[in-house]
């Protein structure tokens, strides 16, 4: 028993600690980046170890860096703003703290500067002295490890050129290419050992041609070396060398292009049929495209004809069905008549003859035209087959009595049932002559219609057929295209294998190793993406160094011209200060010139001490040696200090916000407590009228969040402050007397407290002589202790946690309380400043979080009593 | 001592008396008749408490009372009369306001063609320290003549503390003096001066020993150096609206001349009293008449309305009026706005319901593990999973938004997402998922709160239930839904519809994760997709960008009174509250 439930605790442990993980990820989120120094939104990483505090200096102390100095120099001597009513003595002595604390701001950046530089010499020495060798066994190593992988992949590309029956005679051009390596080598090691400068751009520049792949020496012929070689004559050998290694490659690359050519030679010979396939099938399809949207075309003039043809059909048959309920009843009586004995006559005139007539036709008519329309849908459903069917029958039956009727038409019961067949027939006679051909053509363009309808379906079978044929087709030649397009980048393979076996000793080399086989040159080899960094590192730092380098004579240089405006203001501080007194505002050009030249030439300095910053941060990350990551972590933290000093900052006034959420929040709840402790007394122990409908109502009231209430609440504090002056929107005051509106809840809560103390208490009291009030005060406020601790608690954090009234009312941002004020943090998604925002977020919730934890008990009882009984 | 006591007592009475009759009287001279009957309630019921010994218990409630009447009951009165009106952008002031601008406002002055203008010079009196003060003289000067204005004793102000009218007299300046009663203004020009026109160099204005400098011209340019001056305070509070008086001439600074004259300006409106006969009786009605055209301006739609040259009707200015239940008819009958307003009805209903459901069923399952007290740790479980309750929901909600929500450097759109291979989703801006970014920031915020009281009820089961339903057989399950949940329900029902109505009304978290989520199309209401009932009516009202819509908003409140009203009853009904009123 004990085993089994000791196994359903590790689970629940694991579930917990996941949950756990799960759901406080947002607050180790928060911590986490509040102190990262660089701008989290725009990091690659979840999690930085460049750490900082200062965004919570920031935000607390607020200490002013250089151009915030320069500006409130500038405010003071034109006596703007907060200072506009100062004296000039006191003017002069806050000038000139100001001018003392801008002093040590300037030695703390030069002595940051020189640590810097120190930290930078301090590496490269070590890197020479310790970790050269190092790292270029790392570099070599890598480089064997391509050795290998592309000796491996060559032999994958031989035997896919044997399987698909090409040959590849590569033999020649290898040799070329060990050629080519060597008189390289040679020509550079000559370069080396010589004792030409190899500091002076055309060393370098030569030696990367050199290391070039390809190698180009049309440009660096008249770019570099016809000036070199003005300058140093003895180059002229080694430049000879240079230009016969050019032709060399020319001639590489003619060998490398016979081979591709041969290869497609063979290629076309084995794999021509596959490709005339394709192309067939391709045009077998594109014909029968063509094919079906002719017979579409065809479709749709057809089905037009139609249409104008069922127009007219129809309106024909509606006069046909109209008559239909007429004859029949007509035909039915001239049915039963006993025709046998009559003997029958011709009409020879007027309108019996040219009824006979008619019925003559319709006889042979309608029978045919129902032999064309009968198994159309259109007219089955409407009723006109069914209609010509009938008619058929009675045309004829009356083709063949005619005369006998015609005898009998004035007897009594044939005469109406004659003229009525008469009319009818009449009425119908007049688009006789069109019926025939009309329903022919409807019923044969029909049939053609549904003739087209089977070719094209049988056509787009066709079509989907092929179509799938030649996907498949295409897909196997894919990959063999890709296998041909491989072999043939087989002679650069070969470079690459050539260059991967030339050992690695120095940066240059390595620089270009890494940005050949980074450059898709053989385009089916592609490292991973940080794979080369090692080889970079010397480099990188090189980079690092000089941009720091550019960034400090550019501070330097600003550093320099802020302290001749300095020393100038300060010499002249007495006149400048007394020009502007008095309402006056001239110029003060040492402080104006400084802010300009700070506007103008900071921006780039501070560029590029960041990219230095961020490549030597990168370069941390990416080193094993824990020495030179040590320095290079110290290098980054101070560069960051220096920025800090220098650059604009963003301030909110973020102390005064939480004060004045503390003092409003604090505030409220003492008030509440006093009010509401007072008022719910009578309401637990004394009966009066209006008692229950007052508690009725505090129910009620509870339920209403005071957000409803807002556009009122806005109109009171608005009139109180245009009438009254105190107590007006935007001030804290105003918001103070806003929130004293949260009374109900907390009645409740007392009166409840209230009902659980015994009077017996204050009876006794009373005897004794002691009066109501004083009985409340002196015994029932003492032992409600609990009660008001949950009420005071409660009060203050749903204080300080209320954002939506105090967003209303106040309106200016000093007098935001820390609710609102945060909010101005996160303006949109690209300007919120999230360390700063984190750490003010931080700042407030840590408190609360744990003024919480430490009350939850109290807390919970408060929330949860008057609901949960016994 | 006890004499000292009833007279303090006797003087608060007095005082506190005083201030709510001086507070009532001044709120019915501003016409804000409402506010004014509640306190003067207030103040009956206050001195009855006081003076009246059976109603000796009211006097514990009276400051409470006060604030429950002015914060809870007048909003109430507020409100439901505001839901009457049309309150709001075009209609904010009274008829009488409104009246007050058409007269006051420099946009309805206009200028006559060809009008007299005049530049002039500012002359100001220095402090001790030789600091511009804010006494001083005006000159206005064209070529012939040269007169002078003092500074305006008359000034009107609107509720912002803005100047919107200020009048002074001018007078003509004869041989470089103004006689008048109390002194003579004096010129001082350079000495060795000929001149008499303004336009020349004058040094100061004085009268007795009082010595105006001169300070100030707009055409003069070695005085730019105190415009800073001048247009700060001396413009701001004095010749901005500045009417100056001559003769049956006024002038004020000119717009056309970029106020760097002044310039002849006349009001285009004035008010009449119209007699009109209602029936029998005779109303007085004021009108207001534009003066160029002599028409009596028109007034529908709770505004007045003037025809330009055109001859078209062109809306001037709207003010405040009763428009009975149109706002509530809005909600049936205009289909831009009963749309939306449907859908934002039925997303807070289902916002609520799904908020209390998975918080509670989170909750219940965290508490189902921690129930048991042979878990090692609970406690300190318990504490880690009540941090999302316990930090202010603000701050929770906007780090949800800014740091995990956002749609390019959120959180869970770059490092979640991209390691599942899954397509960043467009959180905020897509309707459905907003939606769901709101139902899980709320669930993390709520569920300790449920797990919280659900733990609490759980522990108040006894054990003996579930050894005898051991004994009996029933399995995990059964137990848990027959002796369990039923138990459960029992006390934690009442806090669930407490959640809900909570959640109905949960302002903070719509509103700051989405500001009410991506907006709904086809309406001119400021609609979102995640916006709920209340939301929805704050924005409404203070955030106005098609218009601030009072009126409208306070009858959407009505109307969640009402359903929250409903619920209420339903919460209590189930908790027992009612039964404890009338212990």
């Amino acid at each position: 028993m004990a085993m089994i439930e000791k196994k359903n605790y590790w689970l629940r442990h694991l579930i917990l600690i996941i949950c756990v993980v799960i759901i406080l990820f947002p607050l180790v989120w928060l911590i986490s980046t509040s102190i990262r120094r660089d701008n989290a939104a725009f990091s690659p990483k979840l999690f930085s170890s460049r750490v900082t505090l200062n965004n919570y200096k920031d935000l607390i102390i607020q200490k002013q860096n250089i151009p915030e100095l320069v500006n409130e120099l500038m405010s003071i001597s034109s006596y703007i703003g907060e200072y506009g009513d100062i004296t000039i003595e006191e003017a002069k002595k806050k000038s000139n703290k100001l001018l003392k604390e801008l002093e040590t701001y300037f030695v703390e950046t030069n002595k940051n500067i020189d640590n810097i530089e120190q930290l930078y010499a301090q590496i490269f020495a070590l890197y020479d002295s310790q970790y050269k060798d190092q790292f270029f066994q790392n570099i070599n190593s890598l480089r064997v490890e391509d050795y290998k992988n592309f000796e491996q992949e060559l032999t994958n590309l031989v035997n896919i050129a044997e399987e698909l029956g090409i040959k590849v005679q590569f033999s020649n051009l290898q040799q070329l290419i060990k050629q080519y390596f060597k008189l390289r080598n040679t020509i550079i090691s000559t370069l080396k050992t010589s004792n030409i400068d190899k500091n002076s751009a055309y060393y370098t520049d030569t030696m990367n041609l050199l290391l070039q792949i390809p190698i180009n020496t049309s440009v660096w012929r008249v770019k570099t070396y016809r000036k070199w070689v003005s300058e140093e004559p003895s180059i002229e050998l080694i430049g000879e060398d240079i230009l016969s290694l050019g032709n060399m490659w020319k001639e590489i690359e003619n060998e490398m292009n016979q081979l591709i050519e041969n290869i497609n030679l063979q290629v076309s010979n084995l794999f021509g049929e596959t490709l005339q396939k394709i192309s067939e099938t391709e045009s077998r399809v594109n014909s029968l495209n063509t094919h079906i949207s002719q017979i579409l075309s065809q479709q749709d003039t057809l089905k037009s004809n139609n249409q104008k043809i069922y127009t007219r059909l129809a309106a024909i048959s509606d006069v046909y069905i109209m008559e239909k309920d007429r004859i029949k009843s007509s035909f039915s009586i001239l049915e039963k008549y006993d025709l046998q004995n009559i003997q029958g006559k011709e009409p020879l005139l007027g309108e019996d003859k040219l009824f006979f007539d008619t019925v003559k036709k319709l006889s042979v008519i309608i029978p045919q035209v129902y032999e064309n329309l009968k198994s159309i849908d259109e007219f089955i459903q409407n009723g006109f087959v069914d209609t010509l069917h009938f008619y058929g029958e009675v045309y004829t039956f009356l083709n063949i009595n005619f005369n006998k009727i015609y005898e009998i038409k004035d007897t009594t019961a044939i005469s109406p049932v004659y003229k009525a067949i008469k009319a009818s027939t009449i009425k119908m006679s007049v688009s006789l002559d069109e019926l025939i051909p009309l329903s022919q053509e409807y019923s044969e363009n029909t049939r053609e219609l549904a003739n087209l309808g089977t070719e094209l379906v049988s056509l787009r079978d066709e079509k989907i057929f092929l179509e799938d044929q030649l996907f498949e087709i295409k897909k196997e030649y894919e990959e063999l295209s890709n296998n041909i397009s491989k072999i043939e980048s087989l002679p650069k393979l070969l470079v690459l294998l050539e260059v991967s076996s030339q050992e690695i000793t120095d940066n240059l080399e390595a620089i270009n190793y890494s940005t050949l086989m980074q450059s898709k040159y053989y385009p089916y080899y592609i490292p991973e993406r940080n794979k080369y960094v090692v080889m970079n590192w010397y480099n990188s730092l090189v980079e690092s160094k000089n941009k720091f380098d550019s960034g400090k004579e550019k501070l330097n240089a600003l550093q320099n011209s802020f302290q001749q405006n300095i020393d100038i203001y300060k010499n002249n501080l007495d006149h400048y200060l007394s020009i502007n007194y008095g309402g006056n505002i001239a110029t003060i050009t040492p402080l104006s010139e400084m802010q300009n030249l700070y506007n103008i030439q900071y921006g780039s300095a501070s560029a590029d001490i960041s990219r230095a910053g961020r490549i030597v941060s990168d370069l941390s990350d990416i080193t094993s040696f824990s020495e030179l990551k040590k320095m290079l972590r110290n290098i980054d933290k101070d560069l960051y200090l220096l920025q800090q000093d220098w650059s604009a900052k963003i301030r909110k006034p973020f102390m005064r916000w939480l004060l004045n959420s503390i003092i409003v929040a604090g505030i409220v709840s003492v008030l509440t407590v006093f009010m509401t402790s007072v008022a719910a007394y009578p309401f637990s122990r004394m009966r009066f009228v209006g008692r229950e409908q007052g508690l009725y109502f505090l129910l009620i009231i509870q339920m209403f969040p005071g957000v409803m209430f807002m556009i009122a609440i806005y109109g009171i504090l608005k009139f109180m402050g245009d009438s009254f002056g105190v107590l007006g929107l935007d001030t804290i005051t105003g918001l103070i007397f806003a929130y004293m509106g949260g009374v109900a809840y907390n009645m409740w809560l007392f009166k409840g407290y209230y009902d659980t103390i015994p009077d017996s208490l204050e009876e006794s009291a009373m005897i004794d002589g002691a009066t109501r009030f004083q009985t409340f005060w002196r015994i029932v406020i003492p032992l409600s202790l609990p009660v008001i601790a949950v009420v005071l608690i409660l009060t203050f954090m749903n204080t300080f946690n209320e954002f939506v009234i105090a967003r209303i009312i106040l309106q200016s941002e000093s007098n935001y309380t820390y609710a609102v004020g945060l909010q101005t943090f996160s303006t949109g998604p690209y300007e919120t400043e999230w360390g700063l925002f984190t750490a003010a977020s931080l700042l407030g919730a840590v408190p609360m979080v744990i003024l919480f934890l430490s009350m939850q008990k109290w807390i919970i009882g408060g929330l949860t009593q008057g609901s949960v009984k016994g | 001592m006890k004499v000292f006591k009833n007279v303090l007592i006797w003087l608060f009475i007095g005082v506190l008396n005083a201030l709510l009759l001086w507070a009532i009287i001044l709120l019915f001279t501003l016409a804000n008749y409402g506010l004014g009957i509640v306190i003067s309630v207030f103040l009956v019921i206050t001195d009855w408490a006081i003076f009246s010994s059976k109603a000796y218990p009211y006097r514990y409630t009276l400051p409470a009372l006060f604030f429950l009447f002015i914060l809870t009951i007048y909003p109430i009165y507020y409100t439901i009369d505001t839901a009457f009106t049309n309150y709001g952008t075009g209609h904010l002031f009274t008829r009488t306001n409104a009246i007050d601008t058409l007269l006051t406002d420099s946009s309805y002055y206009y200028e006559p063609s060809n009008p007299i203008t005049f530049d002039f010079k500012v002359f100001v009196k220095y402090d001790e320290q030789y600091k511009p003060t804010e006494d001083f003289i005006l000159l206005l000067y064209d070529q012939e003549n040269i007169y002078l204005a003092e500074k305006p004793m008359i000034r009107q102000w609107d509720s912002k503390g803005n100047l919107i009218y200020a009048e002074s007299e001018l007078f003509k300046v004869e041989n470089d003096m103004v006689v008048k009663e109390e002194g003579t203004y004096e010129i001082i020009r350079p000495s060795g001066s000929l001149s008499t026109t303004g336009s020349d160099s004058i040094i100061a204005v004085e009268k007795g020993d009082i010595r105006y400098n001169y300070f100030y011209s707009p055409s003069d340019s070695t005085t730019s150096s105190n415009s800073s001056f001048y247009n700060s305070v001396l413009r701001q509070n004095y010749l901005k609206s500045l009417v100056l008086k001559y003769e049956d001439k006024n002038f004020k600074l000119s717009s056309s001349y970029v106020f760097k004259k002044f310039s002849e300006a006349y009001r285009v409106y004035e008010t009449m009293v119209k007699v009109l006969i209602d029936g029998e009786r005779e109303i007085y009605k004021t009108v207001v008449v534009n003066t160029l055209t002599n028409k009596e301006l028109i007034e529908k739609d709770a505004a007045f309305w003037d025809y330009n040259e055109n001859g078209t009707l062109y809306r001037l200015i709207g003010y405040k009026d009763y428009v009975g239940m149109d706002n509530f008819a809005k909600i049936i009958k205009d289909p831009r706005i009963s749309g939306p307003f449907f859908k934002i009805f039925g997303w807070t209903f289902v916002y609520a319901a799904l908020s209390v459901l998975l918080t509670f069923i989170i909750g219940l399952a965290f508490a189902l593990i921690l129930n048991d007290s042979r878990l090692k740790g609970r406690i300190v479980y318990r504490t880690l999973l009540i941090i999302p309750w316990a930090i202010p929901a603000f701050i929770s909600v906007l780090v949800w938004r800014n740091g995990f929500f956002n749609e390019t450097y959120g959180v869970i759109n770059r490092f979640v997402l991209g390691n599942f291979g899954i397509n960043p989703i467009k959180w905020l801006n897509d309707p459905f998922w907003a939606k769901v970014a709101v139902l899980v920031v709320n669930t993390w915020l709520g569920f300790p709160y449920m797990m919280t009281i659900t733990l609490g009820s759980l522990q108040s089961i006894p054990e003996d239930l579930y050894e005898a339903a051991v004994i009996d057989g029933a399995s995990r399950w059964k137990q848990f839904r027959k002796i369990t949940f039923p138990l459960l329900m029992v006390s934690v029902a009442p806090l669930l519809v407490m959640s809900f109505a909570f959640n109905f009304n949960n302002f903070t978290n719509i509103y700051l994760l989405t500001g009410g989520g991506p907006a709904m199309a086809g309406t001119n209401t400021p609609a979102g997709s995640t916006d709920i009932l209340i939301s929805y009516v704050y924005k409404l009202a203070f955030e106005g960008s098609h218009g601030q819509d009072f009126g409208f908003a306070s009858a959407i409140s009505i109307l969640i009174f009402g359903i929250i009203a409903i619920f209420s009853y339903f919460n209590f009904k189930f908790s027992g509250s009612f039964e404890e009123v009338s212990r």
